[in-house]
């Protein structure tokens, strides 16, 4: 029984997702390969437009269909791989074993039904077992854990505020106690205090050690409270891995660097370590990043840097950290 | 150097409203606002949702009426400029920027509408002028012959500036221009606004929630709660030294690498359920939450009062002298 807490319970094998009809075309998001283990918190870090939310979407099978698709690679989840099974299948695993937390609060609940209704039906849809009253049992103590009153159940989305629907998302997707929850941005229109709340309720769900959370920001702040472990994407590819401490301290990626320095550490602002650029051209061969990177020079336009497992088990995929020997 | 901009009393709402969904609660979005500002200041308003902030920005942006006090611009009210007089002097940029665009117009088109319209400028003066004007805010002009819909969030939150800066207000109001944006584009946002600020001498309101992204960028802080000011003052002063406890609060709250070495527990702060009891103005409105309030703070007036005899640090609250923190302790 190897059930411990480095059991993988979610690996993803080269992972591409682009768009249909573009051969040629570089991918959204370009063979990337993670192992989610249990009990730990994952953190995804990067800009906008770095593919951060595709690979959530493409890990649950809902990229926007007829556009984009996964066109290659594995997603594989207690021996099966999601990217093959047949829809049916997929629908009864969303939710109950892995539940997605969708960024846009405001789009992802049903405008004209109640919360009430919206919180029962993932009873009802799952065909759960749960009485009635057991069913209210737990979507009580949920929202009451997450700082809303049984009254909003009455309520539309349209008569909460940011917070509260973002917090009702919350509670939606822990109702079935899924094994991996994936929250994408999920606490960016929140306030710090509710952020704070939030943080605090998802170490508790991290308690039980068969779960898993691959948290999506692009605020390392909150990854920090959290996670263990965090890649940094970039142009759709994985540009750094690394356990928290290491990448706080020793970020080896400029990409990560410019992230870090972007963020307002220890009382003073965010600093720019990057090249502000006006122009549309999209990334070449080489380097996502060359075009706003410090140090770049011509091979990193042209080629694209390999993605390297160092000494100490962290990826980075740079050129220059190949020639400084890191 | 004079104020530009000083604002006294300001009140905006009525004294009752009821919603469909809340209870019936003092219908103030803004009550007893003090602000002044001169020429090349940044003050930050800042505060959690729904305390107040974009109402305010719309009031100072001349957008909406007050329901008391005073704006006075240059020494006169606002409401005694024209519109076009006013476009010049005071511009706000949307905190919704899809929605501050028009959805079937260029950017190009719009951009030259509002260059044409509030500076006077000849048709040929503007094609010429506007893509030198997108290069300084890292727009390449080829984005004008698209479509707001066409454009990232970054991008158009650029634009929507740009739209502002073509008027060269002498004060800028930004509303919530940093929350869409991921933290290489604030920073992005940040450097361009106090280089425009730097450059032309102009002034910035700023709104935020994010106390950490703006205060260390601005001159002078705002703490907003439910409409009113709880803490004013130099942003050096109020980061490092808060007096109000929702101050202390908000700043406590962030996330661990943003928190403040002097940061206390929430428990410390903040009591767990909120209070019953309805608050009164003019007392204290963080009252039903704090944990250090007493009885005399439900019934007793709470404004803003100097912190510091030689700092226009303010707090509006009662018991900021008894505060372990105290700047004069």
């Amino acid at each position: 029984m190897e059930e411990g807490r480095d059991a993988n319970v979610l690996s993803i094998h080269a992972l591409t997702v682009g768009a249909r009809q573009s051969a040629g075309a570089r991918p959204l998001v370009d063979s990337l390969s993670f192992e989610l283990r249990a009990g730990e918190a994952l953190g995804l870090m990067g800009g906008s437009g770095s593919g951060k939310s595709l690979t959530a979407l493409a890990l649950m099978r809902l990229l926007p269909w007829p556009y984009l698709e996964i066109q290659s690679g594995q997603i594989l989840w207690q021996d099966k791989d999601l990217s093959l099974i047949s829809d049916t299948e997929l629908a009864l695993l969303r939710g109950r074993h892995i539940a997605l937390l969708l960024q846009d609060a405001a789009t992802a609940l049903h405008p004209m039904r109640n919360v009430e209704q919206q919180l029962f039906q993932v009873f009802s849809y799952h065909a759960s077992s749960a009485s009635q009253d057991k069913s209210r049992e737990k979507i009580e103590s949920l929202l009451k854990a997450h700082g809303l009153s049984a009254k909003i159940l009455q309520a539309y989305p349209h008569e909460l505020s940011g917070g509260m629907r973002q917090r009702v998302l919350w509670v939606m997707a822990r109702l079935l106690d899924p094994e991996i929850l994936i929250a994408d941005e999920a606490t960016h229109a929140l306030d710090a205090s509710v952020q704070a709340d939030v943080i605090e309720q998802l170490r508790g769900y991290l308690e039980v050690r068969s779960r898993a959370l691959l948290l999506i920001s692009h605020d390392i702040g909150f990854l920090a409270e959290l996670c263990d472990r965090i890649m940094v994407l970039c142009g759709g590819r994985l540009v750094e891995e690394a356990s928290l401490a290491d990448l706080l301290h020793r970020p080896l990626h400029p990409y990560t660097q410019a992230l870090l320095a972007a963020a307002p550490l220890e009382g003073r602002k965010g600093q720019r370590l990057f090249r502000a650029q006006a122009s549309l051209q999209q990334p070449g061969l080489g380097c996502a990043f060359a075009s706003a990177c410090l140090h770049a020079d011509r091979r990193c336009e042209q080629e694209a840097p390999p993605l390297l497992r160092l000494a100490d088990g962290r990826r980075v995929a740079c050129h220059r950290s190949e020639e400084s020997g890191a | 150097m004079t104020d530009i901009l000083e604002v006294r009393g300001l009140s905006y709402g009525h004294s009752e409203q009821r919603s469909v969904f809340q209870k019936a609660r003092e219908g103030f979005q803004v009550r007893d606002f003090h602000l002044s500002l001169r020429a090349g200041d940044m003050h930050a308003l800042i505060g959690e949702s729904g305390a107040g902030k974009s109402t305010l920005a719309r009031l100072l942006a001349g957008a909406l009426k007050p329901a008391e006090g005073l704006i006075l611009w240059r020494g006169r009210p606002l409401t005694s400029y024209s519109l076009r007089e006013r476009a010049r002097g005071i511009q706000l940029v949307m905190q919704d920027a899809t929605e501050a665009l028009h959805a079937r117009r260029t950017v190009g088109e719009q951009l030259r509408e509002v260059a044409r319209v509030t500076r006077g400028l000849s048709p040929s003066q503007v094609r010429d002028m506007i893509p030198q004007r997108c290069l300084e805010l890292h727009l390449d002009p080829l984005l004008l012959e698209r479509f707001p819909h066409e454009l990232s969030g970054g991008q158009r939150q650029r634009v929507n500036l740009l739209r502002a800066l073509l008027c060269e207000p002498e004060l800028l109001i930004c509303d919530e221009p940093l929350s869409a944006l991921d933290r290489l584009h604030q920073v992005e946002l940040l450097e361009i606004l106090q280089e425009w600020r730097q450059r032309t001498g102009g002034a910035i309101v700023l709104i935020a929630h994010d106390v950490n992204v703006v205060a260390q960028w601005s001159d002078a802080v705002s703490l907003l709660y439910q409409g009113r000011c709880l803490e004013q003052g130099p942003s050096k002063a109020v980061l490092q030294r808060p007096q109000h406890p929702y101050t202390r609060w908000l700043l406590s709250a962030q996330p661990r690498l943003y928190r403040p070495a002097w940061a206390l527990a929430r428990s410390e702060l903040v009591s767990r359920e909120e209070r019953p009891g309805v608050v009164v103005y003019p007392s204290c409105p963080w009252v039903k939450r704090c944990a250090l309030a007493e009885p005399a703070c439900w019934g007793q007036e709470s404004r803003l009062k100097r912190q510091d005899v030689d700092s226009s640090h303010q707090s509006a609250c009662i018991r900021s002298e008894d505060l372990p923190w105290h700047v004069g302790s």
